[in-house]
């Protein structure tokens, strides 16, 4: 088969064109790369997972109201179910981190790190934010949120490093009308759950338990219990109106306030099917405990424990579920009644209907998958751990100033070599080039000794001075500028200024009149490169700034031997250093491109 | 610095020389009124330059004669004077430790400047073919080819170093996650024993390794004279062989023997040997051992290739068309036609390029410095550049003495190269 001209022309052409979109891609790749990896966790990027990681979506509390029921999970979303056919009549997803979950009358309340507390109407899942006074705490250290409601009022805290109150939030005005401070012989502690029996509420605690009156504001009493409870006490029920159950990492306990102690301990040498309590559900006389394996039923009168394992088997996979399969992952997050079925939420996001006369589960649905975790607050966590925005001021300044100087130097030396053959020329031109021959680290003891000794001599600094850096740099810079400018001056028509000449212009008229706005585009190619080349300089900006003065690579250098491993950080600070000139870059290209390479054809 | 401009003939240095006295005596006020203005305008910079480079480097010339080190660098310019002793641990002091570490950072910067200033005129030359046809979002498409080059150096070296992470970098997850290039060496290593390539290249590294017996010198110790030598040879040769070539020949058969020449060379005198079959580690290293020299390499020409795309395209589009048709009419096949009239009438931009690769190259220094340790390790044995090896030895060892001497020979060394290619250029330009 012969193919003609054209057609061999339009095959070639097509292959060329995709081996160079192919190209294309390949070559941007690093810098998406690197955007891509400033916004990913770095437990993502430690781990070696290339993609976004999604927001954990386990069932961790589940609510009901006359024909609905709500799966709330971990990322903050709610998933709204009819409870006679199990479908799904809505979703809201707060995109919330550490949530805790409160139902109420017609309303869900919902606490987060992030977004402080949300009502969410049970109708027609409409919200309403509400902002919280804790604005000075780093919402990436917040380990959980705890809520306790009775009435209108709303007791509040979070697991938090160093603080130790609860706010009191009314709900009808809906701000916080008051702090309870926690601190106590206990302290310091971490709030860890809430529970409310008459005036007095009881603070779960990392080291045991306080007691928190509501008259006097204070801790009144306080009950270590590390022995027993090495983790603290995770969560927290009134249990009989009078008496506390506590769950925790090695089981559940009963405390009596009366006593003053624990009285009674369910354990897995009782039966229990785990002592790591993941939730649990008091009904009258039965306590359902949802545990890291499964879910086991307590009675208290008996004492008698059934464990449901035979409903939970582990599946390959993880929580992956065939489609039609009656399946309950192991850890169960959330445990509620209504009527006679038992709804269990587990940490893979689906929620079991389990008959409690049938003893089988009678119905699963499973909440929507968590949203892709963007990380945005890399650049927030960048710019509180190092001054960024000093350093970005000071490259800036120091850039721009060297820029300016620079090309005013090198516009009147390139128009002079360009224009004149004066004696002195031809050695001009070439001490030009030769300076781009000595290696930069040659001048850099001389001229850090030179600064140090000029500012002893005469009383002004000029190392880590703006001053002293715009020296250098303008100094540095100005030979290439005259080697790329020479060639637009050279291009400018000789008669234009003979013939201003004899109009009468004086030399330095022609050159500003004339020549000046001819050889603007080229100026500012030429401007735009030192501007890039400097903001690119590390070594003489390492050596020669002092803390106030820091450019961008210094800075970044510096922050980055202190944060090894954080490479989100890293890629957000490259990010951030680069972005400044890609957006200089964009508007003023079509100069660039033109300024360089009319240097380069011309030589 | 003005044998840059050495003219050809010593009759004629006497000739100017005579004129210019003359020219003294007669007006040297009046010289002085003609051109004041173009004087006046180069006062600025002449002053910048006397300060800022001159003195300088008068300073530091006379520096790499003093013993600089943490001890004396109190007095500076006062400490012992000790002439050339710099030079002499430098290149005669066969075990001094700075001497092998230099020249570890002498043979880097080498296969470093030779391999990035190739792929990045290469890179750039293909891609510039490439852009100059017409089709629609071709400007799109050059701006968007020029994205790495606006990325700071210093991003490039961190965000390099991150990619080549053993663990959580995204090539090694690539080659090994995705491509799974350890199962496929694997399989292919039977096979490739099987059809005895193993064997011809063991054989192949055997022969190598009895030539380059001589030549391995360079990075251990052995007389001066050997290896600057060995050096010459190394980088002179097949560059002389590809213009006795070209000129005697053709640039084509020029071009073959200088890569056949240029990598057999450089292969045995960097004891560089090809493995006999395929590694089958889970993941490799790329920032420690040998792969280091390769990954200081990639990302410095994919930083810098744009820019010579752009100069290679403005070039190319100043060729005008009829050559090309005129060509293809007389039944030159593309191949063909690019070495005959592309190449040669690209000649004063590729010309420029090289220079200015050649002379940012040596002097790289900002990727290396932020790709290891992240500012602040050492780069390793294969991944040390001289700019960096001077830096450590000045200012964290304290050798300012040594630096300064080694920054001189660099310098030296320098000049004479981009005297001999600035010949080249301007014989470039008579051309045109």
């Amino acid at each position: 088969m012969k193919l003609s001209y054209y057609a061999k022309n339009r095959i070639s052409h097509y292959f060329i064109h995709v081996a160079m979109v192919l190209l294309l891609l390949l070559t941007l790749f690093p810098i998406g790369w690197m955007i891509y990896s400033s916004v990913k966790e770095n437990t993502d990027i430690l781990a070696g997972r290339v993609a976004l990681s999604r927001a954990k979506n386990g069932v961790v509390a589940i609510g009901f109201d006359n024909q609905h029921y709500f799966a709330c999970t971990g990322d903050g979303g709610i998933n709204k179910f009819t409870k006679v056919d199990n479908q799904k009549r809505g979703y809201y997803s707060a995109r919330a981190m550490v949530v805790d979950y409160l139902f109420d009358e017609d309303v869900i309340w919902l606490s987060s790190a992030n977004h402080g507390l949300i009502r969410v109407n049970k109708d027609d899942l409409s919200t309403k934010e509400f902002k919280l006074p804790l604005q000075e705490l780093d919402i990436s250290k917040i380990a959980k949120t705890i809520m306790l409601k009775d009435g209108n009022t709303i007791w509040y805290s979070v697991r938090y490093k160093g603080f130790e109150s609860v706010l009191e939030f009314d709900t009808q005005l809906g701000k916080v009308m008051n702090s309870y401070d926690l601190s106590s012989d206990l302290s310091p502690v971490q709030v860890l759950s809430l529970a409310k029996i008459g005036n007095t509420v009881w603070v779960g605690v990392d080291k045991g338990l306080m007691a928190l009156n509501l008259t006097s504001g204070k801790v009144t009493k306080t009950y270590p219990m590390q022995s027993k409870l090495p983790t603290g006490v995770d969560l927290m029920k009134v249990y009989f109106e009078s008496k506390l159950m506590l769950g925790s990492s090695t089981g559940l306990f009963v405390f009596d306030p009366n006593a003053g102690g624990l009285v009674a301990r369910i354990d897995s040498s009782k039966g229990l099917i785990s002592d790591q309590i993941e939730a649990f559900y008091i009904n009258q006389n039965i306590i359902y405990v949802g545990t890291n394996v499964g879910l086991s039923r307590y009675d208290i009168r008996t004492g008698k424990v059934k464990s449901f394992s035979d409903l939970f088997q582990p599946l390959k996979g993880g929580d992956k579920v065939a489609e039609g399969k009656d399946y309950v992952p192991s850890i169960v997050m959330a445990v509620a009644k209504d009527r006679d079925y038992l709804y269990l939420g587990s940490s893979g996001g689906r929620i079991s209907v389990l008959d409690l006369n049938q003893v089988a589960i009678a119905d699963t649905a499973v909440s929507k998958s968590g949203h892709l975790i963007i990380a945005w607050r890399n650049y927030i966590d960048l710019w509180k751990n190092i001054n960024f925005g000093l350093y970005l001021r000071n490259s800036f300044v120091i850039c721009g100033a060297a820029t300016f100087f620079a090309m005013i130097l090198a516009t009147l030396s390139a128009y002079s070599i360009s224009r004149f053959k004066f004696p002195g020329v031809k050695l001009f031109s070439v001490a030009i080039l030769a300076t781009q021959m000595i290696p930069g680290i040659m001048f850099l003891i001389p001229i850090y000794i030179m600064f140090v000794k000029f500012g002893q001599w005469t009383g002004i600094p000029l190392k880590g001075t703006f001053f002293g850096m715009i020296f250098i740099y303008s100094a540095f810079f100005v030979p290439f500028s005259i080697w790329i400018l020479r060639g637009f001056f050279a291009a400018i028509p000789r008669e234009l200024e003979e013939a201003a000449r004899i109009d009468g212009c004086s030399p330095m008229q022609v050159f500003w009149y004339v020549v000046l706005p001819l050889a603007i585009p080229g100026i500012i190619a030429t401007g735009i490169y030192i501007f890039l080349t400097a903001w690119d300089e590390l070594i003489f900006a390492w050596i020669l700034t002092s803390a106030d003065t820091m450019t961008i690579p210094v800075g970044i250098r510096l922050f980055v031997g202190n944060y090894q491993n954080r490479f989100d950080l890293m890629m957000a600070a490259a990010t951030v250093a680069t972005i400044p000139v890609m957006i200089l870059f964009f508007t003023l290209q079509k100069y660039i491109v033109k300024g360089l390479t009319a240097g380069a054809v011309k030589g | 610095m003005i044998f840059l401009e050495m003219p050809p003939k010593i009759m004629y240095i006497f000739e100017v020389a005579l004129t210019m006295k003359k020219e003294k005596k007669k007006s040297a006020w009046k010289t002085f009124r003609k051109y004041r203005f173009a004087y006046y305008f180069i006062l600025p910079t002449l002053i910048g330059m006397f300060i800022l480079h001159f003195l300088p480097i008068v300073q530091g010339i006379y520096m790499s004669f003093l013993r600089l080190n943490q001890f004396t660098i109190g007095e500076y310019l006062a400490a012992p004077f000790i002439f050339l002793e710099n030079y002499h641990t430098i290149l005669f002091k066969a075990q001094s430790p700075i001497r092998i570490g230099l020249l570890d950072a002498v043979r880097n910067t080498v296969i470093y400047t030779v391999f990035v200033t190739c792929g990045t005129l290469g890179l750039g030359m293909l891609v510039a073919l490439m852009l100059n046809r017409r089709f629609r979002g071709r400007a799109l498409a050059r701006t968007l080819f020029l994205f790495p080059w606006i990325v700071p150096t210093y991003v490039t070296g961190l965000l390099w170093g991150f990619m080549w992470q053993r663990g959580v970098g995204i090539i090694n997850i690539f080659l090994y996650d995705v491509l799974h290039i350890h199962i496929w060496a694997a399989k292919i290593n039977p096979i490739w024993n099987g059809l005895g390539l193993g064997f011809i290249i063991q054989k192949f590294n055997d022969f190598i390794g009895i030539s380059a017996r001589g030549l391995n010198y360079i990075s251990t110790s052995a007389p001066l004279i050997v290896n600057i030598f060995l050096f010459i040879f190394a980088l002179v040769g097949p560059i002389l062989l590809y213009f006795y070539l070209e000129k005697k020949y053709s640039p084509q058969v020029g071009g073959i023997a200088f890569l056949v020449v240029a990598t057999y060379l450089f292969l045995i005198s960097f004891n560089i040997q090809f493995p006999t079959q395929f590694s089958t580690e889970y993941k490799a290293f790329w920032l420690l051992g040998t792969n280091t020299i390769w990954a200081i390499i990639i990302p410095t020409i994919w930083r810098y290739w744009p820019l010579s795309m752009l100069m290679l395209l403005a070039g190319l589009q100043t060729i005008p068309e009829e050559l090309y048709e005129a060509a293809a009419i007389d039944g030159a096949s593309p191949w063909r036609r690019f070495w005959m009239i592309t190449w040669p009438l690209l000649k004063p931009v590729w010309a420029i390029l090289i220079l200015f690769g050649l002379i940012y190259n040596v002097y790289s220094f900002n990727i290396v410095i932020m790709m290891f340790g992240f500012g602040a390790g050492f780069p390793g044995e294969w991944g040390d550049l001289m700019m960096t090896n001077i830096f450590r030895n000045s200012f964290m060892q304290w050798n300012f003495g040594t630096g300064a001497a080694a920054s001189v020979l660099l310098m030296l060394v320098m000049i004479v190269i981009v005297n001999f290619w600035m010949r080249f250029y301007r014989s470039s330009e008579e051309y045109r």
